[in-house]
């Protein structure tokens, strides 16, 4: 053993060195990755974030979430475990050198003269040294390759989720939109549901593919069309808590507008027991994501299936109706506007009207009493009909431009959005005799007839489509062609909703004008 | 701060293909001539792979 050590005392040196080395870099690895870390917190990557790209006006900050690892934990990992490496080599040279060189511990010459011990503790930490740093540079390697290949699935993976995410966005309809405050946006804001802290952009990213990690330690599923399911979603502007599913499913805004005492309520309320109606016939549920919608659905149908009149809306009663269409995945979530005739002319009021700028659809509500031709018809021999019906006193077509104008105003690209002209009293104006055909093309005819070219030309030029109802909240027709409903239930198939036995589907028999088709020649 | 459960598991992934690595290249070495003195010459280090 001792002839051994003699003859191969260098080499045993440089063997055990080789050993140490691997101590060495096990050492600084579990010092670097387990025994001191040096962790990346989610409010560190927050203020870098907001460093690189500082947060513009109405723009939330970064989420507060674990980034990836391999977005910057693993290159912080790479620098501790080589600042701790370079450390411990320091300090292992230390006594060496000062012995051997400083000579700080005897006589240099003394150690020097027992010149084997000197070279082989020499020969010992520099194959130590080499190896260790040869060990630190395998994983550098094998940790940058690991950064490579994640960032090369992760970004394709990232590129595909929220495409798809978007084209569903964009096919289903399913932005999230406030009953309060009227603000839509693509996706709402989640809330966490460890730490209640609000996350306003869930989409697969740099905080994770699938899921997430809040700073709490909670974990979210990044996805809107399954947060959507799991998380309470909420307002991003007003901070309000949104029905379950928002972001997930359909949403569909349909405003209802017209001159005051058009029958606006009144349709709501006729046309919500239409679609409740056929929703029972074909056993879809439909159920009310709030007290308030719910109290108000539950006393119009009231009023509708007692006959009563409507009262008049009044200027601070809520303007949005939600209702929910089907159950589960497929439903739909959708809300009818209403909001007093007063408020269309109040310039203050134009806050309070801003859903008519997110509505997919549109239905404007026409007064055919309103209109001067049959006014004039009915004065001399039927006035009473007009005092009975209520009739709207202001000029139709001031109230739809007044309307039409804040869109374009708005920049709401109106060519987008469908417009269903309801002429509303139609089971009163049958009273008084006078006819309104029934088929949408003949409706718009007898519109131009009646005067009211202005409407019929610039509602074609400024929606992408416009069709033309009669409708009657309580004498409808045997073929239900005044079916309330229908206008509706136009809007909502034209937006993807499935409803049964759709009516607006089918094409409606028209009924032959009669003489007494109002605006007919005398 | 706890280190969350994504970073250990990336952690000890990375070290585990590091070792795995490290091992490959010894046994490499192990059966390369030049420097086989180093790493123990003859036998009984030495491993076919």
């Amino acid at each position: 053993m001792i002839d051994y050590l003699l003859t191969n005392g260098y080499l045993v040196a440089g063997q055990l060195g080789l050993f140490f080395g691997v101590a060495l870099f096990l050492v600084a690895l579990g010092q670097g990755l387990w025994k001191k870390p040096e962790l990346l917190t989610p409010q560190e990557y927050q203020a870098e974030q907001i460093k690189a790209h500082p947060v513009g006006v109405g723009q939330f900050e970064p989420d507060l979430a674990w980034p990836f690892y391999t977005i910057r934990q693993a290159g912080i990992d790479r620098r501790v475990v080589k600042a701790h490496l370079r450390t411990l080599y320091r300090r292992m040279w230390k006594w060496p050198a000062d012995t051997f060189f400083r000579g700080r511990h005897g006589s240099r010459l003394f150690w020097w003269f027992l010149l084997p011990i000197p070279v082989s503790v020499i020969i010992f930490l520099l194959t130590g040294g080499l190896s260790a740093w040869f060990f630190y540079w395998v994983y550098w390697l094998v940790s940058n390759a690991c950064v490579i290949v994640s960032h090369m699935v992760s970004f394709p993976v990232q590129w595909w989720l929220r495409s798809v995410e978007a084209q569903r966005r964009k096919t289903r309809w399913t932005q999230a939109s406030c009953m309060e405050c009227f603000h839509v946006t693509p996706w709402p804001a989640y809330q966490c549901p460890g730490c209640s802290r609000l996350h306003h952009d869930i989409r697969p990213g740099m905080l994770g593919l699938l899921t997430r990690r809040c700073e709490c330690g909670a974990h979210l599923p990044t996805l809107a069309s399954r947060a959507g399911w799991r998380l309470t979603a909420v307002c991003k502007r007003c901070n309000r808590p949104l029905p379950k599913g928002t972001g997930a499913v359909r949403d569909l805004r349909i405003p209802i507008f017209g001159d005051k005492s058009a029958g606006k309520t009144r349709f709501l309320y006729a046309s919500l027991n239409s679609l409740v109606l056929t929703a029972q016939e074909a056993g879809l549920a439909i159920d009310y994501p709030d007290q308030e919608s719910q109290d108000q659905a539950g006393l119009g149908l009231d009023i509708i299936h007692s006959g009563q009149d409507t009262a008049k809306t009044s200027a601070t009663a809520r303007a949005a109706l939600s209702f929910r269409l089907g159950d589960g995945h497929k439903s739909s979530l959708i809300h009818l506007f209403d909001a007093a005739g007063e408020q269309y002319r109040d310039a203050q009021g134009y806050e309070s009207l801003r859903f008519l700028d997110h509505g997919q659809g549109l239905v404007y509500v026409l007064d055919p009493f309103s209109i001067g031709t049959i006014r004039d018809q009915l004065t001399g021999h039927n006035a009473a009909a007009i005092r009975l019906a209520h009739a709207a006193a202001g000029d139709p077509e001031i109230a739809y431009g007044e309307v039409a104008s804040r869109l374009r105003d708005s920049g709401v690209p109106a060519s987008d959005q469908r417009l269903a002209v309801v002429i509303s009293k139609i089971d009163m104006l049958r009273g008084t005799g006078l006819g309104v055909p029934a088929e949408s093309d003949a409706i718009a005819e007898w519109l131009l007839r009646v005067g009211l070219h202005n409407l019929v030309l610039s509602a074609q030029r400024e929606f992408a489509e416009v069709r033309y109802f009669t409708v009657a909240s309580q004498d409808v027709t045997a073929d239900r062609g005044d079916d309330p409903g229908v206008p509706l239930r136009w809007l909502l198939t034209a937006h993807g909703v499935r409803l049964p036995a759709d009516q607006a589907a089918a094409p409606r028999q028209a009924r032959p004008a009669t003489s007494e088709t109002a605006g007919a020649a005398p | 701060m706890t280190t969350p459960a994504h970073v250990i598991t990336y952690r000890v992934i990375i070290v585990l293909i590091t070792l795995a690595v490290l091992l490959m290249v010894g046994l490499g070495l192990a059966n390369l001539g030049p420097l086989a003195g180093i790493i123990g010459t003859n036998a009984p280090y030495k491993v076919n792979i």
